[in-house]
């Protein structure tokens, strides 16, 4: 007897031994990393930095659809049927629906990167260099800006959050005056003006500068419109256009040549990038024409922005621009 | 002091010698089923008063004469009678008694007698769940159990259906029960048991009953004990095999009936105009279109109508076969169950199978007297193949022409002969016909049907989508009785599953020419340690038995996933050969789940007659926010046994059996997504560096739902009260609940400001309660040979929505234009839209300021309620429109008669209140091939109509014209067997042969106004869009009707 229960007892043992995790119930994602306290270092911020520049995407996706779609530039074409795509059709003929997807998706998509830019500055504390540290600072708050400013053009005054917020903080919020905006807008970008490195090492090429700043700061001055913001405007751009290196390239068409990305004529662009790694540019095909098959571009087009007649008639005969802009068959 | 005992003595003395040839006798009862002791087993001797009862190792003395016969008796087995002859010691074995099984009922981490329960717990022994023809055993639990609801989602076989318990308890997590089988939590056992291997399943009900459960026990929990073997080996063998059939299919127009049907209503729009312009009404003829389609059926299809494409869809002989092969047996020490099923079940449409191979091995030693070890394996394996398109892809394409290319569509179009034939196919053709004058007529026809896409059967051919599942169940327990009243039980198990998905797609089966291979791999593994202390106490009257344990569970996940396009060749479909990996399908995911608890339970007896439990349980979850890591579930439950009183013996003699019982208890719902507590990085990379440059790791906080820290179970509180009564020698006996279950802390997907930067938040607010009644009348009458027994339940459920985290309603957005309101104070999900009064007639109507109309409606379009009544249709004039859930079911009346070697039985089923939108109805095809749209419909301004027209004015699923009323009775089953007698098994040198017949479906009412096939079916193509979205039925699956014949032997 005495014998089984030592038997027994040593495979309880075993057994309760298999079952004594550290800690058996606190389980943390294993394929994602959850948020919290995850920024320790400098290049886990620079994760986050990367990030925000990620969610770029997600805006330039509607962007065009809330700005130039509406614009005397560029139409829905008459080939799409007519009940086909109608939160385009829409906002092209200005018809004011509260529920159009776009007005709501290209605000979603500017606070996410607001959000991000928040969370980037929330935790630079871990970086070191103080050099670096700045960078980041700039970075995030120029991106912020840059979202903030969108916002305010597009919907007057709206939101602004300079800190993570929660659900019940989201349900307290008001609405703040455009003045009170461009505040925020005007400091960051003069912060990050003045912190942004002029230039990066050649891999990194494609973050925010000194001179994109700059640029969108002279620009935020600008539309504020003040007599002391106008003054500070130029001050700013004039020191973009003479300091900044960038100059207008010779040829037009050098401009959107792809083997030619972030050339000299580009402050700050959106980049993506080929080979169905998930950071493709989705305009070719959201503009090329309906039924080309795979012609102008693979997967086709749908045709949802093209140049009104009145813009082709813009373009003198033989304006070098004309084809480099928009072409009329394929 | 001794000369008084000495007195005594001679006092004694006559009486012993008078009882001289009385002995002691002495002996042990152990029950078959497990040669564990029988404690409290009765033995009489034979027409006399003297008795003894079993001690806790079923021992007994009692004094009896050599001619005596002791009859020993025990709740639950069969009675034993022996002669005492010259023994004095007697080794007493006793059976179970199948009759009297269901005296014992399984509980949660154990067993109780039917007597001694205090909550609603509703048990089916396995009488003939291998008979009916299924390939699942849930299907075979339709409408066998009160209070459980088993829905089928899209009539596919190898499907699982849905199992609802008392209700909706939830509104965003799963309501799903808890699955637990020998102990065991295995969500999906229903779909891998062997039927046959089942004894009995028991449903926990109400919360106090599932307390033991816990965070999972909201949903109530189904419990599925399986056999074991013993005594000298026995075979058994099962198979049966049967043919399906469809009950019913839509009416719908040929090509022939439908360019009549067409030409026809301009007719009597011609007719109706020229009574307006006073003039003759001139003949219409066939018009080019009509023509052409004419020319068309009557040259692709052999009978000249058109193709009945419902016959392309329908698998040409549809069979199930099933084989089942168990052998049991074992001897004092050891015991052995196998057990094997091979299932093959065809759906009516092509494409649709399921096989499966169902196994399992048991083995159970005795160590020692304290100690047993048992082992336990349950491998299976599963194929399903769905197919790629639904029946109703094929009840809405026009039969003009033939799947494939005729030599005649051949010449027309150009197309080989044979290959798949599409509408486009049929676009500026030349026709020619002989008209009635004999005259060549010679036209070009644009168009005969303007839809791009290709014909369902190249799609369903050249789509094929596959689901493997391997699963295996692997458990060890052990039982050791550590003091005389103290059972330790450990165990230790673990359940993998590994799922397959494969769908591959042919470069012609879609339009586009795109082919298609997705392979998705998930497995799940899950371990578990369970260990309990189980604690026996009787004294005189007072019966005392606690129970302590605590278990842990950890679930691991993994998912994989691989997209290849653009195959050089349809011939392979492996991945290999894609020239083109899909990045973003392309991807491994690991999750883990931790379940921690602690359990205790109390009961405790006074005379049988009170009977009170208490039990709890403790769950720590890795599921729950860091603020809520522990949920604690108490229950209490009080029975009283009002038969065993003095005073109702005496006075109400009639009744047999009076038990009444109370139970309260909380049990959680703990179906969240996983690590909702915490905000999650996700990859966002980014493209950096000079030229194209190239791409760099980006981490971001950007999912779509914000964290919360809080997250929690949903919280049930339920009450039960019911009674047990029987009457006529327990030969009728009922039983009855009510009950009222709050759940509170439901999980709700709210909206959250963008400007957090996410779109959703999932909180614990919203409250919903479910009420209702459960009545089941069992009978068990024998008449000489003839033996009757029969059941019959009905149930009812209410739920109601009390909170909606400060909401007053959602209101979602279905497949179309249908929209599910659930509003605070009614039901949880009702359909909304607008109320059709009737189909517009005119313009004129239409524009008469006194009828309230909007801009979208037209002639032969629905006209709605003017709810509000401000004189304009607008969405203000929305209402509720009925719900999809049924007021109530009655889960069968069952009877089973048997009579000398006969058996038969049969079951009755239905479902009433409860309503679907027919989703079929919104495609412009069926509104007008199918017959029931098409009794005078509006035609013209002047004929009066009754249904509306196409898709004239308002589109027909904003309004209730499409809902409908998915009551239904169904003669669920029947089965008929024959058992022969022993002197032809005997000759055949067998145990037993009974041969059977089965029948599905033999009879069935659908409700009048019901145009679909499968009123039980609820799903579209997919998923809902929200759980708050249900009734839209769109491409289920026919019901069948199906006819079975097999052979039971046993050797």
């Amino acid at each position: 007897m005495k014998n089984y229960i030592i038997k027994i007892t040593a495979v309880l043992a075993i057994i309760v031994g298999f079952q004594s995790c550290d800690d058996p119930i606190d389980l943390q994602p294993i394929s994602d990393i959850g948020a919290d306290g995850f920024y320790s270092n400098s290049n886990e911020v620079n994760l986050g930095v990367i990030g925000i520049y990620n969610s770029l995407h997600l805006k330039q996706l509607d962007e065009w659809i809330v700005t130039e779609l509406r614009s005397d530039n560029t139409q829905l074409s008459f080939d799409n049927s007519v009940n086909a795509n109608v939160p385009y059709r829409q906002l092209d003929r200005f018809v004011s629906n509260p529920l159009n997807e776009f007005t709501a998706s290209y605000w979603r998509a500017s606070y996410k990167t607001i959000g991000l830019s928040n969370h980037v500055l929330e935790n630079l504390a871990v970086v070191d260099d103080i050099d670096l540290a700045a960078q980041y600072e700039g970075e995030a708050r120029f991106l912020r800006a840059h979202s903030l400013f969108n916002l305010v053009r597009l919907y007057g005054g709206v939101f602004v959050i300079t800190e993570t917020i929660d659900a019940s903080d989201a349900r307290n919020l008001e609405r703040k005056s455009i003045e009170e905006a461009y505040e925020v807008i005007i400091e960051d970008l003069e912060f990050a003006y003045n912190n942004l490195p002029e230039a990066y090492g050649s891999s990194e090429v494609g973050r925010a500068t000194k001179w994109a700043a700059g640029a969108e700061l002279g620009k935020a001055l600008l539309t504020e419109g003040s007599a002391t913001s106008v003054a500070r405007a130029e001050t700013v751009l004039r020191d973009v256009a003479t300091l900044s290196g960038k100059m207008l390239l010779d040829n037009y068409e050098d401009v959107f040549d792809f083997n030619n990305e972030y050339n000299d004529e580009i402050l700050f662009a959106v980049r993506y990038q080929s080979g169905l790694l998930g950071l493709g540019s989705p305009f070719a095909n959201l503009f090329s024409p309906l039924q080309s098959e795979n012609a102008v571009i693979f997967g086709g087009g749908d045709e949802l922005n093209v140049p009104t007649e009145g813009m082709e008639a813009l373009y003198a005969a033989n304006d070098p621009r004309a084809r480099t802009n928009f072409a009329v068959s394929w | 002091m001794r000369k008084i005992l000495f007195i005594i003595c001679l006092f004694i003395l006559p009486a012993i010698s008078i009882a001289q040839d009385l002995k002691e006798v002495t002996g042990t009862v152990t029950s078959g089923a497990d040669l564990e002791p029988i404690l409290g087993a009765t033995i009489q001797i034979l027409n006399t008063n003297r008795a003894s009862v079993t001690d806790l190792d079923g021992k007994f003395t009692i004094q009896a004469k050599p001619d005596d016969v002791l009859v020993v008796s025990s709740l639950g087995f069969k009675t034993v009678n022996v002669l005492v002859g010259d023994k004095n010691f007697f080794e007493v074995i006793m059976q179970e008694d199948q009759e009297t099984l269901d005296q014992v009922i399984v509980v949660a981490y154990g067993k109780s007698s039917k007597s001694n329960l205090t909550n609603s717990v509703a048990q089916l022994k396995n009488e003939n769940l291998d008979d009916l023809s299924y390939s699942g055993v849930a299907d075979a639990l339709k409408g066998k159990l009160a209070g459980v609801q088993i829905t089928n989602t899209s009539g596919q076989v190898g499907e699982a259906p849905q199992i609802s318990i008392r209700g909706l308890s939830s509104i965003t997590a799963s309501s799903s029960p808890l699955i637990v089988v020998d102990g065991f939590p295995i969500e999906d056992a229903l779909e891998f048991i062997n039927p046959s291997s089942i004894k009995s399943i028991e449903v926990l009900k109400d919360a106090s009953s599932a307390a033991l459960y816990g965070s999972r026990g909201a949903n109530g929990v189904i419990l599925v004990t399986t056999k074991d073997g013993d005594g000298e080996p026995s075979f058994s063998f099962k198979a049966f095999t049967g043919v399906k059939s469809v009950l019913r299919l839509p009416d719908l127009l040929n090509t022939t009936e439908f360019t009549d049907f067409t030409r026809n209503e301009r007719q009597l729009a011609e007719n109706a105009n020229a009574i307006n312009e006073n003039r003759d009404p001139a003949v219409i003829g066939y018009s080019n279109l009509e023509i052409a389609r004419r020319i068309l059926a009557q040259n692709t299809s052999a009978s000249g109508n058109g193709t009945d494409w419902l016959e392309e869809a329908k698998r040409e002989d549809v069979t199930i076969q099933n084989y089942q092969f168990d052998v049991g047996g074992g001897s004092r020490l050891t015991k052995y169950y196998f057990s094997g099923q091979f299932v093959q079940d065809e759906g009516l449409v092509k494409d649709n199978e399921y096989r499966a191979l169902n196994l399992q091995a048991r083995f159970n030693t005795k160590l020692s007297d304290k100690v047993k070890l048992g082992l336990n394996f349950r491998p299976s394996y599963s194929r399903q193949r769905r197919s790629a398109q639904q029946f109703s892809d094929f009840a809405r394409n026009y039969g003009f022409f033939a799947p494939r290319h005729n030599q005649f569509s051949s010449d027309l179009t150009g197309e080989p002969v044979g290959s798949y034939a599409h509408a486009r196919h049929f676009r500026n053709l030349d026709f020619s016909y002989i008209d009635e004058n004999g005259d060549q007529q010679d036209f070009t026809q644009s168009s005969i049907w303007g839809t791009n896409n290709n014909n369902p059967l190249a799609r369903l051919e050249n789509e094929k989508r596959v689901r493997y599942e391997y699963r295996f169940v692997a458990d060890g327990k052990l039982d050791w009785k550590v003091a005389k009243n103290l059972n330790y039980k450990g165990r230790i198990g673990a359940y993998l599953r590994m799922r397959n998905d494969e769908e591959f797609r042919n470069s012609i089966a879609r339009r586009d020419g795109q082919s298609f291979s997705e392979d998705v791999n998930s497995i799940r593994n899950r371990v578990i340690t369970e260990h309990t202390l189980d604690y026996n106490y009787s004294k005189g009257k007072h019966d005392f038995n606690a129970l302590a344990g605590g278990t842990y569970e950890y679930t691991f996940l993994k998912t994989s996933s691989i997209l290849g396009s653009n195959f050089p060749t349809d011939y392979i479909s492996t991945i290999n050969a894609a020239t083109i990996i899909d990045a973003d399908n392309t991807f491994t995911l690991k999750e883990e789940i931790g379940l921690l608890s602690g359990l205790a339970r109390v009961n405790y007896g006074y005379d049988n007659k009170y009977l009170l439990s208490f039990a709890a349980r403790v769950d720590g979850s890795s599921l729950f926010g860091p603020n809520n890591k522990y949920g604690f579930f108490p229950s209490a439950s009080a029975g009283w046994n009002v038969h065993n009183e003095k005073f109702f013996n005496e006075n109400i003699s009639f009744l047999n059996q009076l038990k009444l019982r109370a139970s309260y208890g909380v049990v959680g719902n703990n179906n969240i997504d996983n690590y909702s507590f915490t905000n999650l990085l996700f990859p966002t990379n980014y493209s950096l560096g000079e030229g194209a440059g190239s791409i760099i790791s980006g981490l971001a906080e950007n999912g779509d739902v914000l964290a919360n820290r809080s997250i929690s179970w949903e919280q049930t509180d339920s009450y039960d009260l019911g009674i047990d009564a029987s009457i006529l020698d327990k030969r009728i006996s009922f039983t009855a609940d009510y009950y009222y279950a709050l759940t509170q802390d439901l999980l709700l997907n709210q909206n959250v400001s963008y400007a957090t930067g996410h779109d959703s938040f999932i909180n614990n607010v919203g409250k919903i309660q479910n009420q209702g009644f459960e009545f089941v009348v069992s009978t068990n009458f024998d008449f000489g040979e003839l033996n009757w027994v029969a059941s019959a339940n009905i149930s009812t459920n209410q739920n109601k929505l009390i909170s909606l985290g400060g909401e007053e309603q959602f209101i979602n957005n279905g497949e179309r234009e249908d929209q599910y309101i659930s509003r605070v104070g009614e039901e949880a999900i009702q359909f909304y839209g607008y109320r059709s009064i009737g189909v517009w007639q005119s313009q004129a109507e239409i524009d008469d300021p006194l009828n309230a109309s909007s801009a979208e409606d037209a002639p032969g379009g629905i006209r709605v309620a003017d709810i509000n009544g401000d004189g304009v249709i607008t969405t203000a004039d929305r209402t509720t429109l009925g719900s999809p859930f049924p007021d109530f079911t009655w889960g069968g009346i069952s009877n089973t008669f048997k009579y000398k070697g006969f058996d038969l039985y049969f079951l009755w089923q239905g479902s009433h209140g409860a309503e679907v939108y027919y989703g079929d109805g919104f495609y412009l095809e069926t509104r007008t091939l199918q017959s029931d749209f098409l009794q005078n419909r509006w035609v013209h301004e002047d004929i009066p109509a009754s249904l509306p027209t196409g898709r004239n004015g308002r589109e027909w699923t904003a309004t209730d014209y499409l809902i409908q009323d998915a009551s239904y009775i169904a003669l669920r089953e029947a089965v008929f067997g024959y058992t022969f007698n022993d002197k032809v098994t005997e000759t055949l040198g067998l145990d037993s042969v009974r041969i059977f017949a089965s029948a599905q479906n033999l009879l069935y009412f659908f409700a009048d106004d019901y145009y679909g096939n499968n009123p039980e079916a609820l799903r579209t193509s997919s998923q809902y869009a929200s759980p708050l979205v249900s009734g839209y039925q769109r491409g289920a699956d026919p019901l069948t009707r199906q006819f079975a014949a097999g052979i039971d032997i046993t050797f």
